[in-house]
């Protein structure tokens, strides 16, 4: 081992490897040199000094579910992912304006903004993720696994996973045969209007005021086969196909509203998804009872919120 | 097997009373040496399935599916790979049970037919994804894992520490280069990802851009050869290391993920290598002063793969008494001291101008065009464009421009880290 003119032991022959100085007359040489000087990489030890821990990742997948509308969730979703339930108060979205039938007043919240109410949901989001942080494991409100057949719990490591599982995910069910084609070309439209009887039923004299001047009818081609009526929140990611947040604008339909679906033979359904102001279906004094699927054939007439008619035709 | 090689350019001449030696190290890497099997690699592609992708009358997520068929379909037999769906959820799409599975043209068939029927639904939460591309590289340990990021939006569905946690948890584990569609997405946020992960950040303004982006980004994950290169750095007794910064490619300072390996060595880790690429590193050093005519070691910088040294080079100080020598700016040096400060120019510049504050925001972004202009990045001088009309690129005289595209002024925020290397004559 070399010494360095300072008396340091150093472990290179060129410069010392405590304090840099050049040890003998010969040191220096080039700008660069090749390997040869492997011993200094001796010293290395420790890598890998980073990173926070497994703390951040919590169990999941241990068959929660909403609730409300019992789709199954993880116990990091601050909201359901269908319903918009709101996991840590316990509450329904209530951010949509709220008709009284009778008087047709308006109550709850302002129609559009409605900040303090989200503001609150952000809040007791926050506090419902803190929580399933902090506790290891989650006792109570343990349904049975909502896996659905066909797709079980792959056996041995269920519970550590960061992935979410399930008949509810983002992805199309397999076409019937299995054959390929992904999605069936689109064959119906909504023709979306407002009503001005329906208007006078449940809104009139309230303190909604009926369009002016009357939007007239757009359309709306229907991709897929589950179509969300509702109104768009980024907040809380739910985008509807028709959507009925401005510029279309009936401040009275909640964000997750109905629910067209399509079957297989092409027929649609409507099902009310347990929306503030309820959903009319064929004419507009009766109010369908919620969560219930009903066949919704073409022409028939669809009323929501305080004035907004929609109907499917053939395209 | 992979062949190291180091070249250091500097001015090794300090004046009397001097203590801070700049230089730029140029690492390359080439094909050669023991031929070895190839490393094993994992391919990871997350996909943005937010509701938000719903928008442009689908085309967004249209363009996201076709985005991921075409990298599914460069993914090299043999690799292991995997495709998640992101919503606020992480949902395995490909194979649908967790796991990874090697590409064949028959895995990457089936894997394309399940893309062709995601759909958007739900919301964002990237940490999340992250979490669940992590569970996946953890099943090959020792592979070269990549993972590729697509967002349209914000991180809404989940809070900004579960987003950092999630980040520190993956760092080394896998590397991430990030894009955001559109222009409704955060760049600081997905930055924050793609450099933790030591990958790449950029915008894919339009949907029907999608297929070539992936693609290429894909061939590129799969010619890297070698993983785990850091950057190894010893200073003497008494030095102060104020930076390292990757300056070429693209800038990107080092600095805060040095990992102290003894009392004078650093490691910087600079993730999986092709073996037909280049590098170049600014270091700056604070040494304790010398007198005329001494010698000293500023730095040795090593590169080391696994923690076995490869190459190793010098950064010498020579302290002297004539002061032509000692005032002389190393070429490399000062044309990446300007690339630094062009892209210091425009984040300035793009910060001003969002927060109204004009007159600024003309001041920095016209040094930047000047900068660009006398250091020929052209590419840059273009994006600048978008944002400045440009009167006078010798002087830097630009006026603001009234309607700029939101994409325009990201493209150019996201795009302002990349440099031109050097002209070697
Ligand atoms: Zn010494
Ligand atoms: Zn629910």
């Amino acid at each position: 081992m070399a010494t360095c003119p300072n008396g340091h032991e150093s472990s290179w022959e060129d410069f010392c490897s405590t304090c840099g100085d050049p040890i003998s007359e010969s040191a220096g040489g080039g700008g660069s040199t090749g390997a040869g000087d492997a011993g200094a990489a001796e010293a290395s030890a420790a890598t890998g000094a980073t990173g926070g821990g497994d703390a951040a990742k919590s169990a999941s997948e241990i068959g929660l579910s909403c609730p409300h509308c019992s789709v199954s969730r993880t116990e990091e979703d601050v909201f359901c992912e269908s319903c918009g339930y709101d996991f840590a108060s316990g509450t329904l979205p209530t951010e949509e304006a709220s008709l009284d039938p009778v008087s047709g007043a308006l109550s709850g919240s302002t129609p559009s903004g409605s900040t303090p109410s989200a503001t609150n949901a952000a809040a007791a989001g926050a506090a419902a993720a803190a929580a399933g942080a902090a506790a290891g494991s989650v006792t109570g409100e343990v349904a049975p696994p909502t896996t659905p057949p066909g797709d079980p719990q792959p056996s041995g490591k269920a519970p550590e996973s960061a992935f979410k599982k399930g008949a509810d995910g983002p992805v199309a069910p397999d076409p019937a045969g299995a054959t390929g084609e992904a999605t069936a070309a689109p064959d119906t439209v909504a023709v979306i209007s407002v009503d001005r009887d329906f208007f006078e039923r449940v809104a009139g004299g309230g303190e909604l005021s009926f369009p002016d001047p009357d939007p007239g009818e757009s359309r709306v081609t229907l991709v897929g086969n589950e179509i969300l009526i509702g109104r768009r929140s980024d907040s809380r990611g739910i985008y509807p196909e028709i959507d009925l947040s401005p510029p279309m604008d009936d401040p009275a339909v909640s964000h997750r509203h109905a629910m067209l679906r399509q079957g297989a033979d092409g027929s649609w359904t409507l099902t009310d998804l347990d929306s503030t102001n309820g959903t009319y279906l064929g004419d507009h004094t009766v109010s369908m009872a919620p969560n219930t699927e009903k066949p919704l054939p073409l022409g028939t007439p669809v009323f929501v919120g305080a004035y907004t008619k929609v109907t499917l035709e053939a395209l | 097997m992979t062949i190291f090689s180091a070249q250091v350019f500097q001015n090794e001449y300090l004046p009397d009373g001097g203590d801070t030696v700049d230089a730029v190290v140029t690492v390359s890497a080439a094909p050669g040496g023991e031929t070895k099997a190839r490393q094993e690699a994992v391919e990871v592609i997350v996909i943005d399935c937010s509701g938000s992708m719903k928008e442009e009358g689908g085309a967004k997520m249209e363009g996201a599916r076709r985005g991921t068929m075409a990298a599914i379909d460069v993914i090299r037999d043999g690799v292991w790979f995997a495709v998640v769906a992101g919503t606020s959820n992480a949902w395995p799409l490909y194979p649908q049970q967790v796991g990874l599975v090697q590409s064949s043209p028959q895995t990457r068939a089936e894997a394309k037919q399940l893309v062709a029927r995601v759909r958007p639904k739900g919301g964002t939460a990237m940490g999340k994804w992250l979490l669940a591309a992590n569970e996946l590289v953890s099943q090959r340990p020792g592979a070269i894992s990549h993972c590729t990021l697509l967002t349209d939006g914000k991180n809404q569905h989940e809070k900004d520490w579960e987003l950092d946690a999630a980040i520190a948890n993956c760092v080394g584990k896998f590397q991430c280069d990030a894009r955001g569609l559109g222009a409704d997405w955060d760049v600081d946020e997905v930055r924050k990802i793609s450099s933790a992960l030591l990958g790449t950040c950029d915008i894919i303004p339009s949907p029907d851009q999608m297929e070539d982006e992936f693609r290429a980004l894909t061939e590129a994950a799969m010619t890297k050869a070698v993983d785990r290169v850091a950057l190894r750095l010893w200073a003497p007794q008494g030095a102060n290391v104020q930076f390292v910064k990757q300056v070429a490619p693209t800038i990107e300072d080092l600095t805060p993920k040095a990992v102290q390996v003894d009392a004078l060595m650093r490691d910087f880790p600079l993730g999986a290598w092709a073996d037909d690429e280049s590098r170049d590193y600014h270091i700056r050093i604070q040494i304790p002063k010398g007198n005329v005519g001494d010698e000293r070691l500023a730095a040795r910088v090593m590169l080391v793969v696994d923690d076995e040294q490869v190459s190793a080079s010098l950064v010498r100080a020579v302290w002297t008494g004539d002061q032509a020598l000692a005032t002389r700016i190393n070429g490399e040096v000062a044309h990446y001291t300007g690339q630094e400060e062009l892209a210091d120019a425009i984040a300035t510049g793009l910060a001003a101008r969002e927060a109204g504050d004009e007159a600024n925001a003309t001041v920095k972004l016209g040094r930047a065009v000047q900068l660009a202009h006398e250091a020929g990045n052209s590419e840059t001088v273009k994006l600048l464009q978008n944002v400045v009309e440009v009167e006078d690129p010798k002087t830097g005289t630009v006026r603001l421009k009234r309607d700029v595209a939101q994409v325009d002024a990201m493209a150019l925020d996201v795009r302002s880290t990349r440099t031109v290397r050097v002209n070697k004559k």
